[in-house]
């Protein structure tokens, strides 16, 4: 590849975003058999402290030569000293992510979305719900919200996964477990051996548990279907259509609302969201 | 303003405006005509300019190419680790596109909306736009509209000048040429070596050429009441018979898309050689299936008729919705002409308009 006729970029998201900002994965942690962490820091220290983010941001993240995919930054923002992506193998790219060690480069380019929307659940009672890989944005806001523990009323967390091996974050689940000041309430969806916790879907375990309405938001991640029940059980539990909050996917390309694809009706998914409430969801074109 | 460019000075005209800038104009190739970089040297003249005929694809190409380098990179590797150098394509060379129509020039200005002034900026067509002088060529009869044209829905005729900077009118055994906006004056005053002084008389023949282009528009095709699209393709939105019934003879071929002035999709990829490589940016169709086909397998336009609903919902009702109301249909036409099963997107639009009347 010939690069006479160019010239070196200045690698500055604001002026043109279609350029990354390169960096170096820090640590690679295996989640679980197919989810992998990657810790990734930018080299250019002016790059990486010009590089903030609200909760719920995402970023593509790129290898030279094979190609980007779009993922959640799922560290909190208060974390400096990486970004952290969990990446599931499901396609070309995240193949590749897969193999890589620490001290690879990687290109990062964001961040992009629109993130949560903080502001309005200051005050009131928190339920996230996490069904697998749906675990990485909700990490980000949770981390966020322990951060500013204050801020909020009630936080309570239900996070699901097919099986103990399929939990990631594995690691910090006793220490929030633990806390007092956090209701976290594990469940897989079939029995196994020496597990402590719930067993059973999650939107099951939803209605049992039965979190009040009042005063309360809640932020659901997870697979299409999970998604779909868990929405469902909110509502029978009176949950309005402002307060329930989710994370889209779609396929994207440039992540800046230019290439077309990621479009529901009017909204671009990479622009516009990832993050929608339900009543925004509802005005949307049935096209998910 | 106005100047005169007699029919046998149009050559030396366009040959000289290559001292300033790189000159893009329509060219005979076979059945089409299409937009060529002229680059004359003394060896080897330009090829021919065709005005005579429209051009059978847009100039989208021209600010837009088909295939372009987004950012090339390159990896070395020594004891202190691995490096990655990243690079940026060169600002462009001023240039001028002559003798596009004033739907393909719409469509430049239905694309600004987005890539311009949207919330990110794309810096490789906003800088090509910069450089870029529209010189447009108005439709008179005999030279433009015909059955397939249907620019009079959106106004995209030639007494409007979105995006044009100049709009030359065949008229009297040459062209009237008049500067629409600012760029362009200046460019004709640099330019106006082989050209004579307009008057009043060529300036009414020229302008009595294009309304008589434009009544036949309007005669021949009236145009449906285009603010109801928006609502009545969303009230429709689930009507999948309807949907079925429009994209029931569609092969998914995207030609449609490519022709198109104003389709500005595109896919990234990447490609290595040894050490080195680029992120590549291309034209994308959302016809192709595997547009929005995501990794887990899940498709959500599976089908061609979601897919054809989504092109003719993004021009008759988001893009509407998202710009005052503005179209991103031009009515160029191209997609009508050049469809292999005879798609008619006007066709589309009535059949969704009756049926959500019933």
């Amino acid at each position: 590849m010939n690069v006479t006729g160019m010239r070196p970029s200045a690698a500055d998201f604001s002026v043109n975003p279609f350029v990354p900002y390169v960096g170096t994965v820090l640590d690679v942690i295996e989640e679980t058999p197919a989810i992998k962490t990657f810790r990734v820091c930018l080299d250019e220290r002016e790059a990486w402290e010009r590089f903030t983010f609200i909760p719920g941001q995402v970023a593509q993240l790129s290898i030279f030569g094979v190609g980007e995919a779009t993922f959640v930054i799922n560290s909190p923002p208060s974390c400096r000293d990486y970004l952290q992506f969990s990446v599931m193998r499901a396609g070309e790219v995240t193949n590749r992510l897969h193999g890589l060690s620490v001290g690879d480069k990687v290109g990062v380019r964001g961040p992009l979305g629109n993130g949560f929307n903080v502001e309005p659940m200051k005050g009131k009672n928190i339920f996230f719900v996490g069904g697998g890989i749906g675990m990485a944005p909700l990490r980000t806001l949770f981390l966020h919200m322990l951060d500013h523990r204050n801020d909020f009323g009630a936080i309570s967390l239900l996070y699901g996964a097919r099986s103990p091996q399929d939990l990631s974050y594995s690691y910090e689940l006793p220490q929030w477990l633990e806390r007092a000041d956090l209701s976290v309430t594990l469940t897989i969806d079939r029995e196994a051996p020496d597990w402590p916790h719930r067993v059973g879907l999650i939107p099951h375990v939803l209605a049992d548990l039965a979190p009040s309405p009042d005063n309360a938001v809640a932020i659901v991640c997870g697979p299409p279907i999970m998604i779909r029940f868990t929405v469902e059980a909110l509502q029978k539990l009176g949950f309005g259509p402002h307060d329930i909050v989710t994370t889209l996917e779609r396929r994207m390309k440039c992540g800046i609302g230019l290439c077309g694809r990621c479009n529901i009706g009017t909204k671009y998914v990479c622009v516009d969201g990832p993050v929608f409430t339900l009543a925004e969801l509802q005005s949307l074109p049935d096209e998910l | 303003m106005s100047y005169f460019l007699p029919h046998d000075r149009l050559e030396s005209w366009l040959d000289d405006l290559e001292r300033t800038h790189r000159v893009f104009a329509p060219t005979a190739e076979g059945r089409g005509v299409v937009f060529r970089r002229r680059k004359p040297t003394a060896e080897s003249p330009a090829a021919p300019v065709c005005l005579e005929r429209r051009p059978t694809e847009s100039a989208r190409h021209v600010l837009f190419p088909r295939s372009e380098v987004l950012l090339a990179f390159r990896s070395a590797h020594d004891e202190s680790g691995t490096r990655v150098e990243v690079f940026e394509q060169e600002a462009p060379a001023p240039q001028v596109i002559v003798g596009l129509r004033a739907c393909d020039a719409k469509g430049f200005a239905v694309m600004d909306r987005v890539y311009m002034h949207g919330r990110y900026a794309d810096p490789l067509y906003t800088a090509r736009r910069k450089a870029t002088v529209m010189a447009v060529l108005a439709c008179v009869p005999g030279n433009g509209p015909d059955n397939a044209c249907f620019c009079h829905w959106f106004a995209s005729g030639h007494e409007e000048h979105d995006a044009a900077d100049i709009v030359l009118t065949p008229a009297s055994g040459g062209f009237l040429i008049a500067p629409v906006s600012d760029k362009g004056a200046e460019f004709m005053e640099s330019h106006a070596g082989y050209l004579e002084q307009g008057n009043e008389e060529l300036e009414n023949a020229a302008a009595a050429q294009r309304l008589a282009a434009r009544e036949f528009l309007e005669k021949h095709c009236p145009a449906p009441a285009l603010s109801k699209t928006e609502t009545a393709i969303m009230r429709q939105f689930g009507n999948s018979m309807l949907w079925e019934t429009i994209g029931e003879p569609c092969l998914a071929c995207g030609v449609c898309t490519h022709l198109c002035p104003s389709c500005y999709c595109f896919t990234i990829t990447d490609e290595t050689r040894g050490n080195a490589g680029a992120r590549i940016r291309s034209w994308d169709t959302c016809l192709n299936a595997g547009y929005t086909l995501e990794a887990s397998g899940h498709n959500p336009r599976a089908a061609k008729a979601q897919r054809l609903k989504n092109r003719i919902a993004h021009k008759f009702a988001y893009y509407p919705a998202l710009h005052m109301g503005k179209s991103s249909c031009v009515g160029c036409g191209k997609c009508i002409r050049s469809c292999p099963v005879g798609v008619d997107i006007r066709a589309a639009v009535f059949r969704v308009l009756a049926a959500d009347e019933e």
